[in-house]
């Protein structure tokens, strides 16, 4: 008899396909927020995030439209990191963020980090403009070698998700998958759908992408924290955009 | 907010009913980082205390509110406060300076209904 053994790669990748589908039963973050958060959130006047919006789009104005003369253009874009991109022949993941870093040396700008005030007033106006569209990223169609790191991309993102990490020995499937609703200490835990990037912790007291957001949980589960921008960060986030998929933008939005 | 420049951002606006003698709350809210001055960088150099210290909001020259504002305050600090509009109308003039010595100011007129 023969015995057929899929590799577990395939596996998750099918696991990653059917749990696309049930777009009913995924919840944002934000629902997770106590009530008066959520009043905060709301509200513009007591959300913090306004100061990121009006900056955004003081921005945006003054540095952007030189190529994007068209804002209604943009209104997507949001929904569509990480993307893949080649440089030099090598297949690498941008999110909205590096993007926004990679217009800055095309247009002869200095370059900033991902964690600066201008580069998150950028991404912060440009996750406004997308609000309620649904998340849709999706394989690219241009090359057939770029599906191919695509999806090797996507499948390392998976198997980084449910791969124990750290100290404390966890993956990010035991507690965003199997205890989603209970108490980590004071915080409720919530499903990973990252629908409210960037997001403004209270406990930062700033405005921080998803890429420190994913820092934080490393460094939470007493693991190696990789650096800014690093590769494995970004296929973590094509993995849980992918997750994500079909679900509309509610942020940029609080958290504690 | 984390901003070198010598303007920080700052959003003014009125909840309420914009008419004469109406009662309506002031919201205001300054994108600074407040920052302590008890932190220690990665380095474990202290980082210099740097907060809004002194901040006050003026209707047509007559002073109407004036904080003065401690380390306890937390980054892009937000504050609120009633006033009755002025039959004659005017404007609002917020100034505020902070300890490296920035300072500036945000006006804005009030417009009835």
């Amino acid at each position: 008899m023969r015995v057929w053994r899929l590799p577990l790669s395939a596996l998750l990748t099918l696991f990653v396909v059917l749990g696309v589908g049930n777009a009913q039963t995924r919840q944002s973050g934000l629902l997770f927020l106590t009530p008066q958060l959520q009043a905060m959130q709301r509200d513009p006047d007591t959300n913090p995030i306004s100061l990121w919006r009006d900056q955004g789009q003081a921005l945006w104005s003054a540095q952007c439209t030189g190529c994007h003369p068209k804002t209604e253009a943009m209104k997507d874009v949001a929904t569509h990191y990480p993307k893949l991109v080649a440089i030099n022949g090598m297949h690498q993941l941008r999110n909205l963020e590096d993007q926004i870093n990679a217009c800055r040396q095309r247009t002869e700008h200095p370059a900033k980090s991902l964690e600066d005030a201008d580069t998150l007033s950028l991404s912060t106006w440009l996750h406004t403009q997308a609000q309620g569209l649904p998340v849709d990223v999706q394989p690219p169609t241009n090359a057939p070698e770029a599906l191919v790191a695509w999806q090797a991309a996507l499948t390392q993102g998976t198997q980084r998700y449910a791969t124990r990490l750290g100290r404390m020995n966890l993956a990010c499937v035991h507690c965003h998958d199997g205890k989603v609703g209970t108490q980590l200490r004071a915080e409720v835990i919530s499903p990973a759908h990252p629908t409210g990037f960037p997001i403004y912790r209270l406990n930062w007291q700033t405005l921080g992408s998803i890429d420190r957001r994913l820092r934080a949980c490393y460094s939470g589960v007493q693991a190696q924290v990789p650096a800014p921008g690093s590769a494995e960060l970004r296929q973590l986030e094509l993995y849980l955009k992918v997750r994500a998929n079909g679900m509309p933008l509610d942020g940029p939005s609080i958290r504690r | 907010m984390a901003n070198t420049s010598l303007q920080i951002p700052v959003r003014l606006t009125l909840a309420g009913p914009m008419r004469a003698h109406s009662d309506v709350e002031v919201r205001l809210m300054l994108g600074h980082d407040m920052e302590t001055g008890f932190r220690h960088d990665s380095s474990g150099v202290r980082v210099p205390k740097n907060i809004l210290e002194t901040l006050t909001v003026k209707l047509n020259q007559t002073l109407i509110f004036e904080a003065t504002l401690g380390t306890g305050m937390s980054a892009n600090p937000m504050l609120f406060f009633p006033l009755t509009l002025p039959p004659e109308g005017g404007t609002l003039v917020v100034t505020w300076m902070d300890d490296q010595g920035r300072s500036g100011s945000t006006r804005k007129l009030l417009v009835y209904e």
